[in-house]
């Protein structure tokens, strides 16, 4: 027994040793933002990227301080974000359709705490909900593989089989109809569940055999697995469209574009609107009017896409305007 | 204090240390993380409600895997049984969406056990019948129960409401209530927890006192004393298999009746896996599996903090410590000569 409370003791002295060593933290007056990302993680290059992009672009620029989690299962979205509320962080960001019951559970029980959710609509006195038109840049961008394809097929790769999906599913295989009516449109997903958005070996495997069908463009919409597809891609020496964040430099010269969902845009302006003290509660929805929805061009495919350049502005113009209605998932199945 | 559990207390202390030692070679200050995590698992009356909630699966997946090591069978399979019995527990919460509670949560627990103690026999069936090896079959049976509860969940009882790979909501009866404030704060810590304190008890008699206790524990230990005794070695495995099984069934309760009132996908978080390491801790012992779970509830709740108050590492140190801890355990013949040289 002696030596064993010797051991514990000295545990103890050496903890608290370090402890007293311990510098002060420093009490700081900037603005606090809590961003709790969805299983993706800020490395997808994609969707939890953009988040932190502009979560990251805000804290450079207005001085916030940003303090970031990301999340391994759903059961973690509640205590992050409740973590967060209870430091008195006066703006949490929960990002992605899967925090959306945490957000109903948490927000009302912190009323003075500012909640914004990406993709998931919460009514709560507290909450901004930020939605993107996803259907709109879907068909853009359809409307691009159409014209661009050869063999008069192109294919989409969708992560997890849901509503979000299909939503970009129905918006691009209709932009792909109205540039080429004769187009065939191949559909595959990566999974049912959330694994499927981070097995980009599965999603290499679906794009390989859509080429190897005649397919020469794949538009993805999965998240870290349609990293696989530009793999593919580069190896099938065949075209790739990416989704979320600007993709256009992981394979150059092979990805054609990316249709953007800047929820770097929203994350960063829900942001300034808290530092404003102008956080405004309710859904707001980011289209292509207001470039929350956009197609990237860079200097990766500037001369590739430059003879289509003009008739997709011009589509976009007419979208803006409605003369051109893309189908919307979400209005045509009542979901969500 | 018989010597083991000092055993146990020093892994314990050589798990933390090595961890702590490892973030400070990250940057980190160990006492400040050590601070951290315990102020996280123990802060405040929610954070230990988390803390609870967290342990609440855990005793149970212990508990399953304890019963199968009494009889001598390495359940890694409570995993999938817990998948299944969080399946059945929605989809009778589902298809029986009326039932008051005296009848709905009886029907739903004694349901939760069957599935999971008869995806569980199965491998024992397995193993008496036919010679596969029950570590075999139940890691296998795992992934066959992933995709059975991936129907189920998205094909059969899918929530029309919501895009998440969930079932939709069990009926009011079915959902098991909150602890107390003055216990678990606002956090989803239920009643659950009183069940499996329960089972802990109830297991402790049996293995003690009972004939049932004697034969699974015989045939654990002794399998060739037993079949000279003419205990049927086949039938206790089955047996064992489908008790452990059940425990594992009964797992799913806290997080599908007491937290989210549906069945998510993926929704134990490996729980099965760690009640491996919260009964190899706690020495198959009653107390020690509840000594067990607590402590590994409370890493978890503490390491969420992590993620908050330090700036070198993440939650995942508390995976360190745990496995650390399990090693230092499992090394434990070895700590125990040195123990002795020490104390000589």
């Amino acid at each position: 027994m002696n030596k064993l409370s010797k051991i514990v003791i000295l545990t103890l002295l050496w903890s608290t040793a370090c402890t007293k060593s311990a510098p002060q933290a420093q009490e700081s007056h900037k603005l606090k933002v809590g961003l709790v990302l969805d299983k993706g993680g800020k490395d997808d290059k994609s969707f939890n990227s953009g988040a932190f992009r502009g979560a990251t672009k805000a804290a450079d620029e207005l001085g916030i301080e940003l303090k970031m989690v990301e999340s391994p299962d759903d059961a973690a979205f509640e205590p992050a974000l409740r973590s967060f509320a209870e430091r008195g962080y006066p703006l949490v960001l929960a990002i992605g359709f899967a925090q959306v019951d945490a957000v109903k559970k948490v927000a009302p029980q912190f009323p003075a705490t500012h909640f914004a959710i990406v993709d998931g609509v919460v009514e709560s006195p507290n909450v901004s909900t930020l939605m993107f038109a996803e259907h709109e840049g879907s068909y853009l961008v359809g409307y691009l593989a159409g014209l661009m394809s050869k063999s008069a097929k192109v294919g989409f790769i969708g992560g997890m089989d849901i509503a979000l999906i299909r939503r970009f599913e129905m918006g691009f295989g209709a932009g792909v109809k109205a540039a080429n009516p004769k187009a065939e449109v191949d559909v595959n997903y990566v999974g049912v569940n959330s694994t499927a958005w981070v097995n980009p070996g599965r999603g290499k495997e679906l794009a390989l055999s859509q080429y190897s069908r005649g397919v020469d463009i794949i538009f993805h919409a999965a998240g870290a697995s349609g990293l696989g597809v530009f793999d593919a891609a580069a190896e099938r020496q065949a075209y790739a469209i990416g989704v979320d964040s600007n993709q256009n430099g992981l394979k150059p010269g092979r990805v054609a574009t990316s249709m953007l969902k800047r929820v770097d845009i929203a994350v960063y302006d829900v942001i300034k609107e808290q530092a404003a003290g102008k956080f405004t509660p309710g859904t707001r929805s980011f289209g292509l009017k207001d470039n929350g929805i956009d197609y990237a061009v860079d200097e990766n495919n500037e001369k590739l896409i430059a003879p289509y350049k003009v008739k997709l502005d011009e589509i976009r113009k007419k979208i803006i305007a409605g003369e051109i209605k893309v189908p919307d998932f979400y209005t045509l199945k009542k979901m969500n | 204090m018989p010597k083991h559990i000092y055993v146990t207390i020093v892994s314990l202390f050589i798990g933390l240390a090595l961890s702590l030692t490892l973030a400070t070679i990250l940057g980190e200050n160990p006492g400040h993380v050590f601070l951290v995590l315990v102020r996280g698992a123990f802060g405040s009356a929610t954070d230990v409600g988390y803390s609870l909630f967290y342990a609440t699966p855990l005793l149970l997946s212990g508990l399953s895997v304890a019963w199968a090591l009494q009889a001598g069978l390495f359940n890694i399979g409570a995993d999938g049984q817990m998948t299944l019995g969080g399946v059945a527990l929605a989809a009778i919460g589902i298809l029986a969406h009326d039932l008051p509670m005296l009848v709905a949560l009886p029907l739903a627990l004694t349901l939760a056990f069957l599935v999971g103690g008869g995806w569980g026999a199965l491998a024992g069936w397995m193993k008496a019948r036919r010679g596969c090896h029950e570590v075999l079959t139940t890691i296998l049976l795992n992934f066959i129960a992933y995709g059975l509860a991936s129907f189920f969940i998205l094909r059969v009882f899918k929530n029309p409401e919501s895009q998440g790979p969930e079932t939709a909501v069990v009926g009011g009866g079915f959902q098991i209530g909150a602890l107390p404030q003055w216990i678990g704060g606002t956090s989803p810590a239920n009643w659950t927890l009183a069940l499996a304190l329960c089972l802990i008890v109830i297991y402790g008699f049996i293995m003690g006192r009972t004939s049932l206790g004697y034969f699974q524990r015989l045939a654990g230990e002794a399998p060739q004393v037993a079949a000279r005794a003419g205990v049927n070695i086949g039938r206790q495995t089955i047996l064992a298999m489908f008790i452990s099984g059940g425990l594992a069934g009964l797992a799913a309760a806290s997080p599908v009746l007491g937290f989210a009132f549906k069945a998510r996908e993926g929704f134990t978080s490996g729980v099965g896996f760690i009640g491996i390491a919260v009964a190899l801790l706690g020495r198959k012992s009653p107390l020690g599996i509840v000594f067990a779970a607590l402590l590994f509830g409370a890493l978890t709740k503490g390491a969420l903090e992590l993620d908050m108050d330090t700036r070198f590492v993440s939650r995942d140190l508390a995976t360190v410590i745990q496995a650390l801890i399990v090693l230092a355990v499992a090394s434990q013949v070895g700590l125990h000569n040195l123990w002795r040289k020490v104390t000589s």
